[in-house]
């Protein structure tokens, strides 16, 4: 059996879901690192920050709507494990810091290749965001609806980091 | 072989035997978590129209859990050839 070749893109993928629980209402948004391994006919992502979570297509936006069903699941899961708010933003932020170390490494190999090469995510149909790229992460728990703000709504998206 | 291509559970189940022993399967109500080494990989889906019970995993899941749970990938290969 051989591998199908693969090209690694360096990802940045914004995240943010309303996750209910017993009890609780919670907004989880994060700003993590994600790892693309293209091929022929498809697309893989697998989460740096967060690790532990996966999903492909066959290309860039079914992969990504993958990786956020698989995010949403994951945050569904924990809220059905705890009883209460603190409980769930504690669990959800040991998943978040969960790095996954090898694709962490493979992630760090492909922004140095696509800052030397002067990639810019047109290439692959994404966003191009530059800078440091520091993992970000929050839980917020919703008590009351005064606190919900139409611009906290938006869907998963994924750029190439540069 | 693609990241695609649907890989019979078995063999993840007989390579997480002899590659991390003491491994755990739990499945979640969406679902599945592998934990093994103080890690947990949560991703697997639980199958087709949510069932609790799937015979396949897409490849793309092993190679992830493989190197998420710092399996050794010389170990995984013996049993499931891909590059992880």
């Amino acid at each position: 059996m051989s591998d199908t070749t693969l090209t690694t893109w360096p990802l940045i993928f914004n995240y943010r879901c309303p996750v209910l629980g017993n009890g609780f209402m919670a907004l989880v948004s994060f700003k993590g690192r994600v790892l693309a391994e293209q091929e022929a006919g498809g697309v893989w992502l697998s989460g740096v920050n967060p690790g532990g979570v996966a999903g492909g297509g066959c290309d860039f936006p079914s992969a990504q709507t993958e990786l956020g069903r698989c995010v949403s699941d994951v945050l569904f899961d924990i809220a059905a494990d705890v009883e209460s708010f603190g409980a769930f933003a504690h669990a959800v932020e040991a998943f978040f810091r969960e790095t996954d170390q090898a694709a962490g490494a493979l992630w760090t190999a492909a922004r140095t290749r696509v800052r030397a090469e002067g990639t810019t995510g047109d290439a692959l149909g994404l966003e191009t965001q530059y800078g440091a790229h520091e993992a970000q992460f929050e839980v917020i728990e919703m008590q009351v609806p005064a606190q919900a703000r139409p611009e906290q709504n938006y869907q998963p998206m994924a750029a190439l980091a540069a | 072989m693609s990241q695609h291509s649907q890989l019979a559970l078995e063999l993840v189940y007989e390579m997480l035997e002899h590659c991390a022993p003491g491994s755990t399967w739990e499945t979640k109500k969406h679902r599945q978590w592998v934990r093994w080494n103080g890690r947990t990989y949560r991703g697997v889906p639980l199958g087709p129209h949510g069932r609790r019970t799937r015979v396949t995993i897409e490849a793309g899941h092993v190679r992830s859990l493989v190197r998420d749970l710092c399996i050794d990938p010389k170990c995984a290969a013996q049993f499931i050839p891909m590059s992880y």
